[in-house]
């Protein structure tokens, strides 16, 4: 019970499943009481098991290139419904079509989440700073 | 011989039915007394006199060999107040394990107990609370300053805790010159429903407060079973009848009374196949909900203001001028036991009871829409499927005693109408009623002798259909083992 739990899950109308469970079995090995909702998943259900859980991160996953939609205003809704300290991380193919990784991380900065992360970025490496950030959180918390 | 005695008090009904076991079950004979608030004991006598044919005078015997099962709705049933974390979450499966434990829910609250909350609970007064909330090892707040509020709010009622499991000890400290029960909690994942633990302490706490505060103590020490509440009879009916009867294993109960409107399913809540995708909580096989605001008489006002647009509509379509809806609905408020007067009075009870029906099936089913994926569409469930149910039992009050399913019908298909065939509602159902009020009587004895409890209440159905009565069982139905109970005007009875 001393891992951190995560909620995880793929947002919108979007039901790839494969990366979700490779995901969900992931970060299991790696720490994380994973809280795996799986696809086509709503703001509003990421919330209400962050809520129930006590998770300190969301996990978002968007591979249908609508994120942008389907993100929008996630952020605010977690502030609005009480959770205004939860990490928000996103990844996937946030976007259809070519665009610069710098446009797309930015644009998703700029919707309130912690990180962005593409579908060649190292799971070694976003674990490690799945812990940080959750530690600090707490720390931050504590102090 | 076996033969044994089953009562049941309700609101203001004592009804009771001597049964007898061997051989093929049957019904030996039934009876009804008025509920003596005063002393519950006094009704339940008349009715065991008139049972075994005893001069009013006798005094209460139960026969040592005629074991005596009871449940009892009567004054006010067993109250439960349901306090959650997330309305869809962990609140959901609070209601979920009150009203399948029998409970009547009078009020529920989701997030933090505000003093409003507790205001409203003073005024209630539920006699039980039961506080859910986190998964286990979960969120822990919530749970802390609502156990908080509860100690300082000092109420009458005890305290059932089946939240997250790590505050469980501060909870008990927090809440420890309370009446505090302690069980496992009702949601330990996100998504996993573990209803069963809280449903049976309930039941405990039922047995040990309702019986003795309201007076069924003298009757419960004769009982050969322990009294259950009403609802949890007829829950442990359809449970048996799904048991032991292959063909009806999906079945819904429909009981409209004058303060609730209470439905049953028995029915496979989620069948999964390619394209179809589940969300929130997978709900239990046999639920039961109940809706405080829908009922014929005490909550009629309540029951028109909350179905106004099928009332609306059907008012038009039968062309009843409005005003002398309303007035039919202050008259019903005001008198329980009213019965309408005239052609125009009757149409207008039947509309209030399509309204009821209306409304508490649509929150009772589930939902499914569509969803277009670049995969292509997908439909998405939320909650209960209740197509597949091919048995609708009316129960109790307004639907026990009518003749004709078309009522039943039109609501269905006005529901599939409204909302785009997205509710997921029973298709065409065989109709039958309970004429006899047999079935809670039955569901005293379901969790002894399911096998017999689940035949007699089946034979005893009648089936109706369209426009005319018919008989369910033809042969079996020419040799009526008892009248009909029609002179009883107890629709307030239900729960």
């Amino acid at each position: 019970m001393n891992e951190p739990a995560v909620v995880l899950g793929v947002i919108g109308s979007d039901c790839h499943s494969v990366g979700n469970k490779i995901l969900d079995a992931f970060l299991g090995e790696h720490g994380f009481r994973v809280v795996n909702l799986g696809v086509m998943v709503s703001q509003d259900e990421f919330i209400d098991a962050a809520i129930e859980t006590g998770a300190p991160a969301i996990l978002v996953s968007s591979l249908y290139g609508h994120g942008e939609l389907d993100c929008a205003g996630f952020r605010e809704r977690c502030i609005e419904r009480g959770l205004d300290k939860v990490i928000l991380y996103v990844g996937g193919n946030l976007v259809v079509g070519k665009m610069p990784r710098e446009v797309i991380v930015q644009k998703f900065l700029a919707m309130g989440f912690d990180r962005v992360f593409m579908p060649s970025d190292d799971l070694e490496e976003a674990a490690r700073l799945l812990h940080a950030d959750i530690a600090q959180r707490q720390w931050r918390r504590c102090g | 011989m076996k033969r044994v005695l089953t009562l049941d008090i309700g609101s203001t009904w004592t009804k009771g039915a001597l049964v007898e076991l061997d051989g093929a079950p049957r019904c030996l004979g039934h009876a009804s007394a008025p509920t003596t608030t005063a002393d519950l004991t006094l009704g339940a006598a008349e009715v065991l006199r008139r049972l075994l044919g005893r001069p009013s005078t006798a005094a209460l015997e139960v026969p040592a060999e005629m074991p005596l099962h009871l449940s009892s709705s009567a004054k006010g049933g067993l109250a439960v107040a349901a306090v959650g974390l997330v309305p869809d979450l962990t609140l959901h499966a609070a209601r979920l394990a009150a009203a399948s434990a029998g409970g009547k829910i009078v009020a529920h609250f989701a997030y933090r107990l505000t003093p409003e909350n507790i205001a409203s609970l003073r005024r209630l007064a539920p006699d039980i609370i039961l506080l859910a909330g986190g998964t286990d090892g979960g969120n822990e707040q919530y749970n802390l300053h609502n156990a908080r509020m509860l100690a300082a709010a000092r109420l009458p009622a005890v305290v059932l805790y089946a939240g997250n499991a790590a505050v469980r000890g501060a909870v008990a400290e927090i809440l420890a010159d309370r009446e505090l029960e302690i069980v496992d909690n009702l949601m330990p994942e996100i998504g996993r429903l573990a209803i069963a633990p809280a449903q049976s302490r309930i039941q405990e706490i039922f047995l040990r407060k309702i019986v003795e505060g309201k007076g069924l103590a003298a009757l419960a020490a004769r009982c050969a079973s322990p009294p259950k509440p009403t609802p949890r009879a007829a829950f442990e009916l359809l449970e048996a009848i799904a048991a032991t009867l292959p063909d009806w294993d999906e079945t819904l109960l429909v009981d409209i009374g004058g303060a609730t409107t209470d439905v049953y399913s028995c029915s496979e809540s989620f069948v999964g196949r390619p394209g179809l995708v589940l969300r929130g909580l997978c709900e239990p096989r046999l639920k039961r909900s109940v809706e405080g605001d829908l009922g014929m008489r005490v909550n009629a006002r309540w029951a028109a203001a909350t179905g106004q647009a099928y009332v609306d509509r059907e008012l038009a379509g039968r062309q009843i001028p409005r005003e002398r809806f309303e007035q039919f609905v202050e008259r019903a408020s005001a008198a329980h036991d009213y019965l309408p007067r005239n052609a125009v009075e009757a149409a207008c009870d039947e509309i209030l009871a399509g309204a009821c029906l209306y409304h508490s099936l649509l929150r009772h089913a589930g939902s499914i829409e569509e969803s277009y994926t670049p995969d292509g569409r997908v439909l998405v469930q939320r909650g209960k499927d209740l197509r597949r149910i091919q048995r609708w039992v009316g129960s109790g009050g307004y639907l026990a005693r009518r003749r004709r399913g078309d009522l039943e019908h039109r609501v269905l298909a006005a529901i599939r109408d409204d909302t785009g065939a997205a509710r997921l509602v029973p298709g065409s159902p065989d109709y039958y009623a309970d004429a006899d009020y047999l079935w809670p009587l039955l569901g005293n004895l379901a969790a002894d002798y399911p096998a017999e409890a689940a035949q007699l209440a089946v034979a005893h159905l009648v089936r109706i259909e369209g426009e005319a009565a018919t008989v369910a069982e033809a042969g079996k139905r020419s040799e009526r083992p008892c009248p009909i109970l029609g002179r009883q005007k107890d629709l307030g009875t239900a729960s």
